[in-house]
């Protein structure tokens, strides 16, 4: 396939079938990809939705921002789909909804872009770093990473990243694998069960409910946060929690004790169940529930 | 590299003058591996698995305890991998970690009682070459290690297995020289016991 | 010397720990005494075995797979550009920038822990400052990564807006308040394992937040 560019000058020259916004100039492209293909966007400034739909065909509407033009490249299995600038990318503000054949695998960088995928059922990746990004539908494999915006993942993914610095993670109706950090924010997870689950963040605090497979096994950890655990009355699991001057709620099994009369620290070791999972859980100053779900 | 900026306080650099091939070639593969190639690391997995399970093993006194230990070791290995600065063999930068690791695990298992070694359970050690005093010598010992206090047992394999000094242990573990000492007291008390004759 | 005052020094005694004077003295004991002579031969026959003890052991299993499939799925932030013309990368690459480049991107200091890294550090005796010895070296080694990772930002700080750089920073300041309060609490429990434990993640997300800031950046 010979590349599609859309130069300004010969935008300005078409008749558009979109009305050019304040923004910028108006995109519509599209083109024939196979289903189940990589689909690439890369889009410095502005915002990238994509949405799945059973065509086998990619279909990049939306605007671009002055001095930028969007490249639509590839093969039969890869479409690419790049806004280029004259100058600092992301001096360029574009926003672009791609649609893409609902099986696509799909990756996305942005710079200072909110990022949101749904209906997709492949793997998903998503890169920004002032931006929010949130990905639903029914992919399988989500990895969702920006430093200034959250994360919202709602999918029965079953490997799951998502991270972001400044912003709060929120995942619901995975399982599996999962990784959910966060620096300054709140990490909460919901999902079914989970054989690595991975939960942490420094200033916020840090929510699980779920299950846990027979070996699985869950981190949760905050510096300045709470742990909110809810988990099935019959979890079968070893727990290790432990905070140095938070409180620690057990509906589960035993109080917890102070490690000793000259600190605050507690700490609470039990099994339930088949003690099969292991649980841990770390705090410094935030308190520790768990309770049944 | 600036070898000024590279200097740890109380701790030689071996600046050897002809390169040696093995040390070499793990240079290259830990660079390769701070890079994001894990088969590089899988070679340095292979050349290490070995002398770190056996610390692995002892610390915790089970093997799969033991196994998990390892790999956790190296797992953490892998996410610390930017921090190390390639001044020394790649194997004396990795042991502090697996002494860490096993014994940060160590408080969190301690609720678990004794861990029973059955009579068929062969370590996984090989038979020492030479026999020490008695036959049999070689394998109680494993096993009575395996049945000490745990903190007890950390001391003895850091200082009469592994020989660590003292101040060395207590860098490694947090605990003061004296509490150190104290631990090795017993641990050699209980052993002496257990051996009998 | 007494028997019980003999056993109390066995073990300093065999380790070669003793003032001249005590060892004399536990010597003339051991000679005229059949029992502890005989704890002492005890106590040699432990620690010759334990010396002659396998360093190595096979796992009864290939423990690798489990291992790639942590470290593989669990991306590790790398320092591959991801246009190799645009960036030089690399670790070489980046200790240059760092050797080279004296300008700092923060433009405060985020929190103690970097400036302890930037300023020679006294170490303090342990009694006084609270800090086992071991921690001061960790985080000195922590520390050293950061500011690499910071220098290595900053020659990229171009192509991160103000807004950016603030925002980075303000939470790396953020982390170094955890890590000030978590080392408050390993000062009076120093042998924590846990509280060890959240130190070190604590570092390590920071170092991550760092490689996550440089990588992504770095696609510009």
């Amino acid at each position: 396939m010979g590349m599609t560019r859309l130069p300004l000058a010969l935008l300005l020259a078409l008749p558009l079938l979109a009305r050019p916004s304040a923004a910028g100039e108006a995109v519509d492209v599209h083109r024939p990809a196979a289903r189940g293909g990589l689909v690439s966007i890369e889009n410095a400034a502005g915002s990238i939705h994509v949405v799945g739909w059973e065509r086998a065909e990619v279909a990049v509407t939306g605007a671009v921002g002055r001095g930028g033009a969007v490249n639509v490249t590839g093969g039969p299995n890869r479409t690419r789909i790049e806004v280029e600038a004259d100058g600092n990318p992301q001096s360029v503000h574009s926003d672009l909804e791609v649609r893409v054949p609902a099986t696509s695998r799909v990756e996305i960088e942005g710079f200072s872009a909110s990022i949101t995928v749904a209906d997709v059922s492949g793997a998903v990746r998503a890169e920004s770093v002032n931006g929010s990004i949130a990905v639903n539908g029914s992919m399988t494999d989500v990895r969702a990473e920006t430093v200034n915006g959250s994360v919202e993942v709602s999918a029965p993914a079953a490997h799951v990243s998502a991270e972001s610095v400044n912003g709060s993670v929120t995942v619901r109706g995975a399982s599996g694998d999962l990784e959910a950090t966060s620096v300054n924010g709140r990490v909460s997870v919901t999902g079914g069960t989970f054989t690595r689950a991975r939960l942490e963040s420094v200033n916020g605090s840090v929510r699980f409910e779920g299950k846990l497979g027979d070996g699985g096994w869950l981190e949760a950890e905050t510096v300045g946060g709470s742990v909110d655990l809810v988990l099935p009355a019959t979890v079968g699991a070893d727990f290790t929690l432990s905070t140095f001057s938070g409180e620690i709620q057990n509906e589960l099994g035993p109080a917890a004790r102070r490690v000793s009369r000259y600190t605050t620290e507690k700490e609470l070791h039990f099994t339930t169940g088949n003690g099969k999972a292991r649980i841990n859980v770390h705090t410094l100053s935030g308190g520790i529930r768990v309770r049944k779900q | 590299m600036d070898i000024a900026l590279c200097q740890r306080a109380g701790e030689d650099i071996a600046i050897t003058g002809s390169p040696d091939p093995d040390s070499e070639h793990e240079r290259v593969l830990v660079r390769r591996a701070q890079e994001g190639d894990a088969t590089a690391f899988e070679q340095l997995y292979r050349t290490n698995v070995r002398r770190i399970y056996a610390l692995c093993y002892r610390l915790a006194g089970e093997a799969t305890l033991a196994e998990e230990l390892a790999q956790d070791v190296f797992v953490k290995a892998w996410q610390k991998l930017a921090s190390f600065r390639l001044e020394s063999a790649f194997s004396s930068w990795l042991y502090p970690i697996a002494v860490n690791v096993a014994l940060s695990e160590r408080r969190a298992r301690r609720r678990r009682t004794a861990r029973i070694t059955s009579t068929d359970d062969l370590t996984p050690f090989e038979k020492p070459k030479r026999a020490a005093a008695g036959p049999e010598t070689g394998f109680d010992l494993e096993r009575a290690l395996a049945l000490l206090p745990e903190g007890a047992r950390a001391v003895f394999v850091l200082h009469d297995v592994e020989g660590y000094r003292h101040e060395e242990i207590g860098r490694l573990t947090g605990v003061a020289t004296g509490t150190s000492k104290a631990q090795l007291h017993r641990a050699r008390k209980l052993l002496r016991e257990a051996l009998g004759r | 010397m007494t028997c019980a005052e003999a056993m109390d020094r066995l073990d300093d005694y065999v380790d070669g720990e003793l003032s001249e004077a005590e060892f004399q003295e536990v010597e003339l004991h051991l000679g005229m005494c059949a029992a502890c002579r005989d704890e002492e031969r005890r106590l040699r026959a432990v620690l010759a075995h334990a010396a002659a003890l396998p360093r190595e052991a096979t796992p009864a299993r290939d423990l690798w797979p489990e291992i790639a499939d942590a470290i593989t799925h669990r991306p590790r932030l790398v320092w591959l550009p991801r246009r190799p013309a645009l960036v030089p990368l690399g670790i070489a690459a980046a200790l240059l920038i760092a050797a080279v480049s004296a300008a700092v991107l923060v433009r405060r200091q985020p929190g103690p822990a970097l400036s302890t890294a930037s300023a020679p550090v006294t170490v303090q005796p342990a009694a006084l400052t609270g800090d086992p010895p071991h921690l001061l070296e960790a985080e000195r080694e922590y520390d050293r990564a950061t500011s690499e990772l910071l220098a290595a930002l900053n020659a990229r700080r171009d192509s991160l807006s103000p807004a950016t750089v603030a925002m980075v920073e303000e939470n790396l300041r953020t982390i170094d308040q955890a890590l000030a309060q978590i080392r408050a609490a390993l000062r009076q429990d120093p042998t924590s394992p846990e509280l060890n434990h959240l130190l070190t993640s604590t570092h390590q997300k920071k170092l991550e937040v760092l490689q996550q800031v440089i990588r992504l950046g770095a696609r510009l």
